[in-house]
């Protein structure tokens, strides 16, 4: 089944947890749902919000990818993991556009496959199998 | 309760429970995971949590950090309806120095709807359903697939993987699964010009609402009064291309740098036009770093991004706008966000606000705050303005405790944040920062 058919059939259910109505507004919340098992659960946005954290300090550990022990890395290895990746973004060519036209004139638009940026990373070659840096709390 | 709670362990009924008090803005956004199981988003492979993500598999830390991008939206714009994002990890293009680490966007678009703010305009669905208070057409508003091969092959980008703590700045050049999501969000929820910025040809021959607010300072024209032709032109024409709303104007007074005295900002408009990264981000000129820059920087700040969002219609919130509640004190106007946590040789928990009768001691500059019984004070943190004398607000704070204690300050205009810490077993000596923040 395609999974935005899939998404339509699973939304109705949902309904009832997500509709709230505008005057008793609703505490900002994430819900995750599964497509797959069909259900949902969900959680303050303010508790998961990592803005809201308090910072404190942090500790940076590097790991050996291939054995997982920690290791001291060497000056070449660190330089290599900072690297810098090239971000760009491109706009998928749109094709087919499906249009609804309400009677109310409301007009809705659905490209084929929406309106999808792709965001591509480019990295200088040669820091496969280093150490890969891991910050823990 | 850790203020960092784990999603994995919340339950529906729970969670609207702990956020009783409710922030200004509210929405709700629906993370619809497509993968399968065993796969993605419910990938089982074991992995040690990191920071600020205490998943134990792939496939919860991927979700965490997806609930964490988004409870970002959720706590700074206002629907009715819930956002729904379809999302997916599954295995994408990439090379070892090359990649798409993911693709997202709007599902579709609306225009002509009763109340649009203007007429023949094309709104993001997410944000047509905002205004209207209806699922104008039902299933996902935005859609985003991120690329699984940067975790299975080690030949995808020289062998860096996704990293996916969230709260911190990535280690090294690790690449970060939270500020990716964050980023895409962004876009989907209108973060975007749906003009072609090759030809300058507007979707479907109308206005798009991000396109009202572009000008050029080069001709003085505005976007909805150019032809393609200037429309193409006006994407390469890098520092004169701005955001001319007034949301941002007025947000922007913290920029330091990539802001027209008159207040516009500037947009991304280099030459040659680079795709779907001209006109739809800020320009790399802005200091400090703004989330929604076509790059990734370690710290990226929402000053005015969060406002071009209400430029565009969205009732949002800006982003550093205080969301006081039982643990956070919002002080000088809501500008700054206080929080406090303590801890003993045996145990941590968050401050929280002391209230005498039924009234929150909290003040326009002063708080006070408990950790072990509500009637019993530990310290006071005040914030004041002290703009004319020193051009800084300053931060006190006093104890009466010996347990360790971190205030937290959060400037919300500029996102700056300050720690002030109290080792355990020190009497907490009084202090004063009077160059604690930058007025402008």
């Amino acid at each position: 089944m395609h999974t935005l058919a899939a998404l339509a059939l699973l939304l109705p259910a949902l309904a009832a947890d997500s509709a709230p109505a505008r005057e008793a507004r609703a505490p900002a919340s994430v819900a995750i749902c599964s497509l797959a098992a069909g259900d949902c659960r969900s959680a303050a946005a303010a508790e998961l919000d990592p803005t809201r954290w308090p910072a404190g300090p942090r500790q940076v550990a590097y790991v050996d990818p291939v054995t997982g022990a920690f290791v001291e890395p060497t000056r070449e290895q660190l330089a290599a993991t900072r690297a810098p990746l090239v971000l760009r973004e491109q706009a998928r060519l749109r094709a087919a556009v499906e249009t609804i036209r309400f009677a109310d004139g409301t007009v809705v638009a659905v490209p084929a496959g929406g309106f999808l940026v792709e965001l591509w990373a480019e990295a200088p070659a040669g820091v496969a199998g280093e150490a890969q840096a891991e910050v823990r709390p | 309760m850790s203020r960092r709670l784990a999603l994995a362990t919340a339950a529906a009924g729970m969670a609207l429970a702990l956020a009783a008090a409710a922030s200004a803005r509210a929405a709700q956004v629906q993370i619809v995971n497509a993968n399968n199981p065993g796969e993605g988003f419910s990938d089982p492979t074991p992995v040690a949590p990191v920071a600020g993500n205490p998943g134990t598999t792939r496939g919860e830390q991927r979700l965490n950090a997806f609930a964490a991008a988004a409870a970002y939206w959720a706590n700074r714009v206002e629907s009715a309806v819930p956002i729904q994002v379809l999302a997916s990890m599954r295995p994408l293009t990439c090379s070892p120095t090359s990649g798409i680490l993911g693709s997202a966007g709007p599902v579709s678009v609306a225009r002509d709807f009763g109340g649009a703010p203007r007429p023949n305009t094309w709104y993001v669905a997410a944000l047509a359903n905002a205004m209207t208070g209806t699922d104008l057409h039902g299933g996902a508003d935005l859609v985003a697939h991120f690329n699984s091969r940067l975790d299975s092959d080690p030949g995808c980008l020289g062998g860096r993987g996704w990293w996916y703590g969230v709260g911190a700045a990535p280690p090294g050049n690790a690449v970060s699964f939270y500020a990716t999501v964050l980023h895409e969000i962004g876009h989907g929820l209108g973060f975007l010009t749906l003009v072609s910025s090759e030809t300058g040809e507007r979707f479907e021959g109308f206005d798009d609402a991000y396109m009202a607010f572009l000008e050029d300072h080069s001709t003085g024209k505005g976007w909805t009064a150019m032809t393609d032709a200037e429309r193409a032109a006006s994407a390469q024409d890098t520092g004169d291309l701005h955001w001319t709303g007034p949301a941002v104007v007025a947000a922007g007074g913290a920029l330091q740098a990539g802001r027209h005295p008159g207040g516009h900002v500037q947009m991304y408009a280099p030459a040659p036009v680079r795709g779907g990264s001209s006109v739809s981000h800020w320009d790399t000129a802005l200091v400090p770093d703004e989330l929604m820059e076509p790059r990734a920087t370690p710290n990226p700040v929402d000053v005015v991004t969060t406002a071009l969002l209400a430029d565009l219609g969205w009732n949002a919130q800006a982003a550093g706008d205080c969301l006081r509640d039982a643990d956070t004190a919002c002080l000088v106007g809501g500008r700054f966000a206080v929080e406090v946590e303590w801890r003993t040789a045996a145990e941590g928990g968050v401050g929280r606000l002391m209230s005498f009768g039924s009234q929150r001691a909290e003040s326009q500059d002063s708080s006070f705050w408990w950790f072990f019984g509500p009637t019993n004070y530990e310290l006071g943190v005040k914030v004041l303005d002290g703009c004319a004398v020193n051009g800084h607000f300053w931060v006190f704070a006093s104890g009466l405790t010996n347990q360790g204690w971190t205030v937290t300050v959060r400037d919300g205009r500029s996102g700056l944040l300050k720690t002030y810490d109290n080792p355990l077993g020190t009497l907490s000596p009084a202090f004063a920062d009077t160059r604690a923040f930058r007025c402008n």
